[in-house]
């Protein structure tokens, strides 16, 4: 037997571990950094700028800037920080700080406002007017950054945020990256992009509108925001079916009859009649916030959780979802109008009958839809998703309802038990609910069902942030994972769009059908009832 | 004593025992049945509905508190009052007079908070305030497991100064699933009390962690920042030195406790995987050692600085690399809410950074050993390499 030696390729086993014994050990190291490992400290942003188109709008004032101060003074923000606001307004820095400061009385979460700290945040605030379309608005900007960089050491890195309306977004774009001001070259700085949905009016306008900023920005510069995703509850979702072994394995076709996804909402379009009758539940409501929380509960476990392999998950589940064609939208689709009524005790009017709404109008403000999801895991399970406004009661959930026992063994009692349901309240009420069949004490075998039930509040006392404040935060940290991806955008309005164009190619629809104060139209439940199901009872 | 358990929360049931298993029975019957839980709910005003208010003890943690005096008990009670989970049951355990008489005298009260709910529902927790005078302060190990809520997780915070050799000690350790203490409090130098305590958990299977410890966060933070430069993460396995200086104090000649500097070096040597070559010894009022990193040898220096400052307080961390001709000089500072970052190459400046991280509070440490205890990612690592150092 010819006996080679350790290293050349060949010999016994025993010679290789003699040799590898002599060996020095060299301890094979990631490219990570070690440091960081086990590091859980809420980390700061670099220094940075934020810029703010829209800042005299309504977003702006409602909740960005009231997310932004939050932030300061949870010292999560760096020092060096600077907010400059881009509007078509005269306006000067005092005048903007003393608009800013009197929408934060009025919309900040921890209230009274701590005087220091709203000072030292004040100090960092300036103005900029300028059009949106007016390539010297844009010089003009660039100029004052250079100088806040200058002055202020932050750095190059900025943050730009279209807190506009969405017609804006390709001029501001465009705008920004004719004044290069999206370049990030050499030791310029990070520069990012905050847009707020809608993301386009339909599949060829979000395509449109993707392409537009990606001929200026990379993908991995843009941050699509729904604020539905920033929301501990929806974050939790991923906490609770990841971070617990015992639900996964039953998170199955197997075990699960359906799942219910609802958004229901008391108030009716308030202020934004106009902007409503544009877009309606479901391009407002179910193709984002509805299908993000699909996808967060259909998804497969991603590798990590990096935004790449997580958003990879939840594109993978959009695509799996089955399309309803236009000749089936009929059957799986609901859409109601609310017409007046009566909400806690007050009597409301119809949609027709708020401002700014035509009176004849056809916008729906309620869709409920069936979908089905084409994998191995989903296959056959109905997704029953519903959104409506002025709706009963104002709740926000998903419940999984699992399949009946195989025998019923109790059945002779009479009181047969009810199958199990999970439910994971996102709001107004955070919680987890899980019920569950137990005997009635007695000498009888009688069943009845019980809750166990989790709630955020009686757990932590602790506040949860504002989903702004999670979300302003992680786009400054350069963390996309609660951000949607253009992909990911693309492939929720694909599903959306067969019944947009059905609904716009069939007869005038019979609106409203339903009272406000009631949970929508009847064919909504006929959607689960002819299916031997109904809508659980919030 | 007197406490409001947290700010939302009501005092809704008192009362006062003379031994364990008084206090024992009477919680005990307080929860039995819907007419003794009445007592809690009482006064309570029913909904619109008519329905009884429902009280139920949060289904969290015992919490052990033992503290050298009724005025560390209340102030660990402040700290208790803002914490995001209240514990179901909290011991507030004060041993008194080691050479008196026996005696256990305990004052039981019920603070519950209306959930957010909307059905009314009030989420309570249970506080036992607990004198324990002469061998009974002496057994708190036989007092504790009757006391603490059956299936719930225990958390000892041990708020007193440590004696390591104290078998009582030991055996309440065996009964609580995680101890917190404050290394920096520690008689001497501290380390040693610190390394025994360590070296006693782990055979009591203990998990620790040490206020000290949790307290570094941003001094973690800032080092690791640094090396996710690229110019400077390539220094990371060719260091040649960690420094840490420390405040000496005033002009008492008291020995510093040096607890909070060796944690430094301890978590560096445990994060680089590091192996002790030489442990930490005390020469001219510092401390040195040695570490190898995969055969680099990293000299370790522990540096007291005539300061005003808190004796023993970190003071900057300097971390010296070189590689291929090229000389890092890493600093790290951290005075009050900002933390500055200073990483040379050769002594040009290639990272500065400064940014604002609070001083955590007592509460918020508290908090995070109680909510992020249970898998704490970085102490049972730093622990174990603290001992080494010490040696």
């Amino acid at each position: 037997m010819k006996s080679g030696k350790a290293g050349e390729g060949g010999g016994t086993i025993r010679d290789l571990r003699i040799a590898h014994k002599g060996k020095k050990a060299t301890p094979k190291r990631s490219g990570k950094n070690p440091l960081r490992s086990g590091l859980r400290i809420e980390r700061v942003p670099d220094p940075n700028i934020v810029v703010l188109f829209g800042a005299t709008g309504d977003l702006a004032h409602r909740k960005v800037v009231p997310a932004l101060y939050h932030l300061w003074a949870g010292d999560l923000l760096p020092e060096r920080f600077a907010l400059v606001c881009f509007g078509r307004r005269e306006a000067s820095d005092e005048s903007m700080r003393s608009d800013l400061r009197a929408s934060l009385e009025m919309y900040a979460r921890v209230k009274p406002i701590d005087e220091k700290r709203w000072s030292e945040f004040a100090l960092r605030i300036s103005y900029v007017k300028g059009a949106f379309d007016d390539p010297n608005s844009y010089a003009a900007l660039s100029r004052h950054l250079d100088a806040i960089d200058a002055n202020s050491g932050t750095s190059g890195n900025r943050l730009f945020y279209l807190a506009t309306p969405a017609s804006s977004f390709p001029e501001i774009i465009r705008g920004l990256g004719a004044a290069g001001l999206d370049h990030e070259t050499g030791e310029s700085g990070w520069r990012r992009v905050v847009i707020e949905k809608p993301f386009g009016r339909d599949l060829e306008s979000a395509v449109k509108l993707n392409r537009e900023v990606g001929k200026v920005f990379r993908e991995s510069q843009v941050y699509r925001i729904d604020h539905y995703l920033g929301k501990e509850t929806v974050r939790n979702i991923l906490i609770f079916r990841f971070g617990n072994l015992i639900f996964e394995p039953i998170w199955h076709r197997r075990y699960i009859d359906h799942i219910q996804i609802t958004v229901a909402e008391t108030i009716g379009v308030e202020s934004r009649g106009a902007f409503y009758e544009e877009t309606g539940a479901l391009r407002d409501i179910l193709q984002n916030h509805l299908l993000q929380l699909l996808t967060l509960v259909a998804m497969e476990p991603p590798a990590t959780l990096d935004a790449e392999a997580l958003r990879d998950e939840k594109v993978k589940v959009l695509r799996a979802v089955r399309l309803i064609s236009p000749e089936q939208v009929d059957g799986q689709v609901v859409r109601g109008q609310y017409g007046p009524g009566w909400i806690g005790a007050t009597e409301v009017a119809g949609y027709r009958g708020e401002p700014a709404v035509d009176p004849a109008s056809e916008t729906e403000t309620f869709v409920a839809a069936r979908f089905e999801i084409d994998d191995w895991r989903w296959a056959g399970v109905p997704f029953y998703l519903r959104a409506g406004k002025r709706l009963p009661k104002r709740a926000t959930e998903i419940a999984i309802q699992f399949k009946d026992v195989p025998q019923r063994l109790f059945s002779q009692t009479g009181d047969a038990p009810e199958s199990n349901m999970l439910v994971i309240r996102i709001q107004p009420d955070e919680g987890i609910l899980l019920r569950f069949a137990a005997k009635v004490p007695g000498l009888g075998t009688d069943v009845r069902p019980v809750n166990m039930d989790f709630a955020y509040g009686s757990a932590f006392s602790v506040e949860s942030p504002d989903a702004y404040e999670t979300l302003i935060l992680d786009a400054l940290l350069g963390d996309a994972s609660l951000f949607t991806r253009a992909d990911e955008v693309e492939a929720a309005w694909r599903i959306v769009d067969p019944i947009m164009e059905s609904w716009l190619a069939g007869p005038e629809p019979q609106l409203p059908n339903y009272a406000a104060g009631t949970w929508g139209p009847e064919e909504a439940d006929a959607l689960l009832t002819r299916e031997g199901r109904r809508w659980r009872r919030l | 004593m007197s406490l409001t358990a947290t700010e939302l929360s009501a005092l809704r049931w008192k009362s006062t025992a003379t031994s364990v298993a008084e206090a024992d029975a009477l919680l005990a019957r307080l929860w039995g049945s819907t007419e003794s839980r009445q007592q809690i709910t009482g006064d309570l005003i029913k909904d619109a509905d008519g329905k009884t208010p429902i009280a139920v003890r949060t289904g969290v943690m015992n919490l052990v508190v033992v503290a050298p005096g009724a005025e560390r008990a209340v102030g660990a009670a402040s700290a208790l009052s803002s914490l995001p989970r209240n514990p179901s049951r909290t011991l507030f355990i004060v041993p008194r007079d080691p050479e008196g008489p026996p005696t256990f005298r305990a004052r039981l009260e019920i603070f519950c908070a209306v959930t957010p709910r909307g059905d009314g529902t009030s989420a309570c927790t249970e506080l036992l305030w607990i004198d324990a005078s002469g061998e009974a302060g002496r057994h708190l190990s036989s007092m504790v497991p009757q006391l603490s809520l059956h299936d719930l997780p225990t958390l000892l915070w041990w708020d007193h100064t440590i004696d390591p050799s104290s078998k009582d000690l030991k055996e309440l350790l065996r009964g609580v699933d995680r101890a917190l203490f404050n290394g920096s409090d520690q008689r001497g130098a501290g380390i040693n009390v610190v390394s025994d305590l360590v070296k006693v958990a782990a055979s009591t299977g203990t998990a620790l962690s040490d206020f000290s410890l949790i307290r570094q966060a941003r001094w973690r933070d800032a080092v690791a920042s640094a090396f996710d430069e690229p110019e400077v993460a390539p220094y990371l396995h060719s260091l040649t030195e960690i420094r840490a200086t420390y405040s000496a104090g005033g002009n008492s000649s008291a020995p510093v406790n040096i607890v909070k500097p060796t944690y430094h070096l301890a978590w560096l040597t445990s994060r680089l995987s590091a192996s002790v070559v030489t442990p930490l010894s005390e020469k001219d009022g510092a401390w040195s050692g040695l570490i190898s990193d995969a055969g680099q040898r990293i000299a370790l220096r522990l540096q007291p600085v005539a300061d005003a400052g808190h004796s023993g307080t970190t003071l900057a961390l300097h971390i010296k690399g070189e590689r291929r001709g090229g000389t890092l000089e890493l600093t790290v500072r951290v005075d009050g809410a900002t933390t500055q970052v200073q990483a040379a190459i050769n002594g040009t400046l290639v990272k500065e950074r400064i940014f604002r991280a609070k001083r955590a509070t007592d509460a918020e440490l508290l908090s995070n050993a109680l909510e992020l205890g249970e898998v704490d990612p970085l102490s049972p690592s730093i622990l174990r390499t603290f001992v080494q150092l010490v040696g």
